[in-house]
């Protein structure tokens, strides 16, 4: 991973993980991916989550732009009535 | 022999017997409704490691007696109540119990998996499943207490809502902790989507289980027992439960904190959630229908199920001069909104919350009534049905009001609902114009709410799935792509390198994917619940403790993959072809705007999948198990 930090990203995180999310924009290395770049900011390695960068649902090996908005969503489990 | 109501049928509680040893009994109770013949057979411990329980036990009945081509509503299906090996342990995630039959919806597996009290309950009246065949005279239900069955006469229930029968049972039984699986006016009419209820909350949902009881006129099945079930080895379940309480919180916060309710809004945001038929790529106001908005407005408790500490099931209570929402009925989940909801293109809570909370009363499956209400929708949308044809009412998108009226038309069988009790794709072919391209079911049964243009390999999971569209025994391609979700956890067990990518069907997803079915599989018929992060390794040593079997990682995925192919024998027999492998044509729509723009897998791409899937399964190019993996699993017998 490339440490120099060259690129600002917006991210926004959803519900539980909203916690981990303090300051924007984010000064990201360039050539970071979305979970690597969650994992910086402290977000939990056991907390599973999903991503859309600019409003589309990617990925998270998505490697990250200058100026893309990412949005983090907690994962959930489906089922039941 | 004739049927003899009220005649009781005692098998002698032995206190030297198989429970006092191991999680399990040994017994499985036959009942001919047709003679009043009761049975009981001991199949021996060989037979329950082999099958486990629950889909396992429900597939050897289907196969081994069924005869191919048996009508569903016939008094000559089976319909099975099955717990698991663990089920009614202290292991958490266990208090869960299996119903099959043939499906009266698909003509393929019926087999769905409930939560509450009754499996546990079930266990401690010394019996493991019930198996049940022919039809009653006239309407009866089954009372069972400590291995003493009865048939009791159940023409005062026909007609009632569950919550009203279930609280009848309950007090002429003179027992408010006897355990209630019931039917509704749904199943009453077969409706060809009625589900099987107990708690009045929780439902053996999908494939019309609730019709093939209703075929038998059986209202219910009503157990109470005082023996819990024994363990091979206390201290090593001891060891996984231990696990479970010093970590639920922590893994499994979601379901703690909101449950499923709380997914509404994100699987909106990232494409999951279908919309309006699965033709939207947004729908304002989804929001109301999430937890964040639902619990402050409805939220009356929350409810669990046996030796579970998560209580992930909210409970919903409202009530104004027009609704009211009753709480004993729970409240909706995750699927249930978005059925009911998001494919309707309902945003109303209330409306949303009450349609949910009828179905639970007449006893229908939730999914399969959002799918098909939705269907309509888009055939009044497109003038293919309007009030001139002497409809009182039509439901339309967006419409609160039609959604509920809706459920109640379906149940009653009234107006339009006389043809939507077919389901959508049977409603479709009543029309004199080709809709087909309107019709989203897999094998025939609407699917759940996760578009499989985002997750694609779960979409090869409903194509599939013997029990039709299926979100339960499947791999969940979001989760799959990150590395430390429980699925890649297991992966990784397994060998399979993660994270898989999110998008598409590779070699090594199809791999994963034969892994993680297998585990589900292994879980649907050990029963247990699927929202647990259990490991390989944890399962492992859960099954040694309960029942005192040296098993490894290598035999779980052995008798996940032994279920897979009786599945697949089921199918095969019953005439469906590696053609039927398919998703329904909007699958293979892009959506040109949205979460998910341009995403979704073509025919031929999921052809070659397939394709590429029977060979790993070894099973032949026309998708039939051959007959050197039959051999491996032993269930030749089945052919």
């Amino acid at each position: 991973m490339n440490n120099a930090r060259d690129i600002k990203v917006w991210v926004y995180a959803e519900g539980a993980l909203a916690a981990f999310l303090r300051h924007q924009p984010f000064e990201l290395p360039a050539g970071i991916n979305v979970l690597e770049a969650a994992s910086l900011m402290g977000i939990p390695e056991n907390k599973p989550f999903a991503a859309t960068v600019n409003q589309r649902a990617v990925d998270l090996s998505y490697c990250l732009q200058p100026g893309d908005e990412v949005h983090l969503f907690p994962q959930i489990s489906g089922g039941g009535e | 022999m004739t049927l003899v109501i009220g005649k009781k049928f005692t098998v002698p509680y032995d206190p030297e017997e198989q429970r006092e040893k191991k999680a399990f009994n040994g017994k499985i109770l036959r009942v001919n409704l047709s003679s009043g013949e009761m049975k009981v057979e001991e199949p021996g411990e060989a037979f329950y490691r082999k099958y486990i329980g629950g889909r396992g036990f429900i597939l050897h009945y289907l196969l081994s007696e069924l005869p191919a081509g048996t009508d569903p509503l016939s008094p000559e299906n089976l319909l099975i109540f099955a717990a698991g090996v663990m089920t009614g342990t202290t292991l958490p995630g266990t208090g869960r119990h299996a119903v099959g039959a043939k499906s009266p919806l698909t003509g393929a597996l019926a087999s769905g998996e409930t939560g509450g009290y009754w499996g546990s309950e079930l266990k401690k009246t010394g019996f493991d499943a019930i198996v049940i065949q022919g039809k009653a005279e006239r309407p009866v239900y089954l009372w069972i207490k400590d291995g003493v069955v009865q048939i009791r006469d159940a023409s005062h229930l026909w007609g009632k809502v569950t919550g009203k029968a279930e609280d009848l049972i309950r007090s002429e039984l003179g027992d408010k902790k006897a355990q209630v699986a019931l039917i509704g006016p749904g199943g009453e009419n077969q409706v060809l989507y009625a589900c099987v209820l107990n708690n009045t909350s929780r439902a053996a949902g999908r494939s019309g289980l609730g019709a093939v009881m209703g075929s038998k006129n059986l209202k219910a099945v009503v157990v109470r027992g005082s023996k819990a079930p024994g363990l091979a080895d206390k201290k090593l379940l001891g060891e996984v439960t231990k696990w479970v309480t010093h970590n639920y919180k922590d893994l499994m916060g979601w379901a703690v904190d909101k449950g499923t309710p709380g997914s509404i809004t994100f699987q909106h945001d990232t494409g999951t959630l279908p919309i309006r038929n699965y033709k939207g790529t947004s729908l304002d106001g989804i929001e109301n229908i999430d937890a964040e908005k639902l619990f402050p407005l409805l939220l009356k408790g929350k409810e669990t199920c046996t030796a579970c500490p998560v209580k992930c099931k909210p409970v919903f209570g409202y009530k104004d001069e027009k609704v009211e929402i009753d709480p004993r009925y729970g409240g909706p989940e995750y699927e249930t909104l978005g059925a009911l909801g998001a494919v309707c293109s309902v945003t109303d809570p209330i409306a949303v919350t009450k349609a949910a909370e009828l179905c639970e009363q007449y006893g229908l499956d939730t999914i399969s009534t959002g799918g098909t209400i939705a269907f309509t929708m888009e055939c009044v949308e497109k003038g293919l049905l309007n009030v001139e044809q002497g409809y009182d009412f039509l439901p339309q998108f967006g419409d609160p009001e039609s959604l509920v009226k809706s459920v109640q038309a379906i149940a009653m069988r009234k107006g339009i609902g006389e043809l939507m009790a077919l389901g959508s794709a049977r409603m479709a072919e009543t029309f004199a114009e080709d809709v087909s391209d309107m019709v989203v079911v897999v094998r025939g049964q609407e699917p759940p709410v996760h578009d499989a243009r985002r997750k694609n390999i779960y979409g090869m999971g409903y194509a599939l799935s013997a029990t039709g569209a299926d979100h339960m025994h499947n791999m969940d391609d979001t989760f799959a792509n990150f590395a430390n979700s429980d699925v890649c956890d297991r992966l990784k067990e397994a060998g399979i390198s993660v994270p898989l990518p999110l998008y598409g069907i590779n070699e090594e997803k199809i791999r994963g994917f034969i892994i993680e079915t297998a585990y589900k599989n292994y879980l649907d018929s050990a029963v247990i619940c699927h929202f647990y992060p259990f490991s390989f390794a944890h399962v492992v040593k859960a099954l040694q403790g309960a029942a005192g079997w040296d098993v490894s990682q290598q035999e779980i995925i052995e008798i996940g993959n032994r279920i897979i192919n009786m599945a697949r024998l089921f199918l095969v027999r019953e005439g469906f072809t590696a053609e039927d492998d398919k998703l329904p044509q909007r699958f293979h729509e892009p959506h040109s705007d949205g979460p998910i723009q341009g995403r979704g897998v073509t025919k031929e791409e999921l052809r070659k999948s397939l394709e590429r899937y029977y060979e790993l399964m070894n099973w032949r190019p026309d998708g039939v198990p051959t007959a050197e993996v039959v051999k491996k699993y032993g269930i030749e017998m089945y052919l």
